[in-house]
């Protein structure tokens, strides 16, 4: 009796192991797509700075803006496989999709509106990059 | 003065090509996360490619033969056939990813996505090694991709915290997202990113295909010693100049697009197409070599003719080879892989391949029987070893 209640113990155990780590390993990957966005949203608000400042050119401005819409597209993928087994971290991904996809979304606005223009106003995207911060800073607080 | 003029070529031209996709991708990519905490990787990585390429180089000048001729020979089909496996199956990856930089070069000139790049670079590079010398094909692909000393350049223009780059140097970085375990994994990037195995093929054939004697063995040694370790320092210009301007504001670089980026920063448009020159001419000279590379490997183990040295009708299997790798290649990046994973996965695998790639070089360059007097000392044995 004494080894099946020891062995029920440790399943008990590794089963709450496996599901804290789980939890952490989600929380992980929200934090990695949260990551991603912000950089994606930086290196967008950078390249074009440096284009107004006509200290680079609108080739590579304009690769670093397709490139960055691209790799935040990446990220907000990278949400989909998470699997939802609480409130909590539902919560937390609903917060971080949203982000995500107000960043997805200026990326997109700016790309578009430097390709048409060659000009772009970079006030969506650090509203968006504000947004992005937040959840992020939320999330690692709370890990 | 020629000899003098001869050796300043061979070192510039050492320097400018020892940077490739690979260098210049996980040197950025490393020093955006962080910062010049892994430049050991850098400095043990171009201690590695030194003492090997300079032991293949004394191999084939000492014996008039190559490398994977001699591979075969000494430890006999079986074993040799894994070291071609997995020294060909790296080469292949690393001309892909070569291919791929040659089209993201060309696409921050152009706008025009790399894609479309994609088969002009491939076409290029084989017309380039059916009708070009081999002396002008490297001495023009090295030199050029000396732009690249723009990232050192970009560093200074910068003006950092020269303390606080050298405390990054002797302290791991640490960044709330970065784990232990991604920080090994770029340290074995960045050796792999430094000992691609295609640079010690194409030296050894390399110096076959110039006819390198015993007396050239000075010259090869400088051109190693010294033009290797510049070129290092060039790899940690270019993880520095991410170090200052992309890590404080949290950008970790995915795309080449984003090395520019600190480049404008220091020095405006001009420094940004200096430097985009230097990456085209690099990732061009890379991806020639590792082109000829896969040529040289099998038809070196196969006994085929090989070599630039032999117009193409005498060499018909090396060359038909190398447009078959090249349309490898292409069709690889047609898929829409990223290159820049591609580049990843090429600098990781050639670091972990290392044993099966490097120990035969050792073996036959230790065995007295093939390099008479100028067999390894005891020294470069113990390097070489430790290294492996």
């Amino acid at each position: 009796m004494a080894f099946w209640t020891r062995i029920g113990g440790l399943v008990l155990c590794i089963v709450l192991l496996a599901g804290c780590s789980q939890q952490s390993s989600a929380t992980d990957d929200l934090i990695h797509a949260l990551t991603e966005t912000h950089s994606a949203i930086a290196s967008s608000i950078l390249a074009i700075q440096l284009y107004d400042q006509q200290r680079s050119t609108r080739a590579v401005t304009d690769t670093v803006l397709g490139d960055m819409a691209k790799q935040a597209v990446d990220a907000e993928s990278a949400l989909e496989p998470i699997s939802v087994d609480s409130e909590q971290l539902k919560s937390d991904r609903d917060a971080a999709l949203a982000a995500i996809q107000s960043g997805v979304a200026a990326l997109f606005t700016s790309r578009d509106n430097f390709s048409q223009h060659g000009a772009v106003d970079t006030a969506d995207l650090k509203s968006a990059d504000q947004q992005v911060n937040a959840v992020l800073n939320q999330l690692r607080a709370s890990r | 003065m020629k000899r003098i003029f001869g050796l300043a070529l061979g070192i510039l031209t050492a320097i400018g090509g020892f940077v490739d996709i690979g260098d210049l991708v996980t040197n950025a990519v490393v020093g955006s996360r962080f910062g010049l905490s892994l430049a050991w990787a850098v400095v043990v990585g171009v201690i590695g490619i030194c003492v090997f390429a300079q032991m293949s180089g004394r191999v084939a000048a000492v014996s008039g033969r190559a490398t994977f001729e001699l591979i075969r020979e000494r430890l006999g089909p079986r074993l040799a056939v894994m070291n071609l496996g997995a020294s060909f199956l790296i080469n292949l990856m690393t001309l892909t990813a070569e291919i791929g930089g040659v089209a993201l070069a060309l696409q921050l000139v152009s706008s025009v996505n790399y894609l479309l790049w994609v088969p002009f670079a491939a076409i290029a590079v084989w017309l380039v090694i059916w009708r070009v010398k081999f002396k002008i094909m490297e001495n023009v692909a090295g030199l050029v991709g000396l732009c690249l000393i723009g990232f050192a350049v970009g560093l200074f223009l910068l003006g950092p915290d020269w303390g606080q780059l050298g405390r990054q140097v002797l302290q791991e970085v640490s960044t709330s997202t970065e784990k232990a375990s991604t920080y090994w994994f770029y340290a074995v990037a960045l050796f792999g990113a430094a000992m691609t195995p295609y640079e010690v093929f194409f030296f050894s054939s390399g110096a076959v295909e110039e006819g390198w004697t015993t007396e050239d063995l000075a010259e090869s040694r400088a051109n190693v010693l010294v033009g290797f370790p510049l070129g290092g320092l060039l790899s940690l210009a270019i993880a520095g100049c991410a170090a200052v301007v992309l890590l404080p504001q949290l950008i970790g670089v995915t795309a080449l697009s984003q090395v520019m980026l600190p480049v404008a920063m220091a020095g405006g448009k001009l420094l940004l197409a200096l430097i985009i020159l230097g990456i085209v001419a690099a990732t061009a000279g890379a991806a020639l070599e590792t082109t000829l590379s896969a040529g040289y490997t099998i038809a070196q183990f196969l006994g085929w003719p090989w070599g630039k040295f032999r117009p193409p009708a005498q060499a018909a299997r090396f060359h038909l080879l190398m447009i078959i790798c090249l349309v490898v290649g292409i069709g690889t990046l047609m898929t829409g892989v990223d290159p820049i994973q591609v580049t990843e996965f090429s600098v990781v695998f050639s670091a972990v391949a290392l044993p099966l790639t490097y120990l035969p070089i050792l073996i036959v360059a230790n065995d007295p029987e093939y390099m008479g007097e100028h067999v390894n000392g005891q020294v470069l044995m113990v390097w070489g070893l430790s290294i492996w």
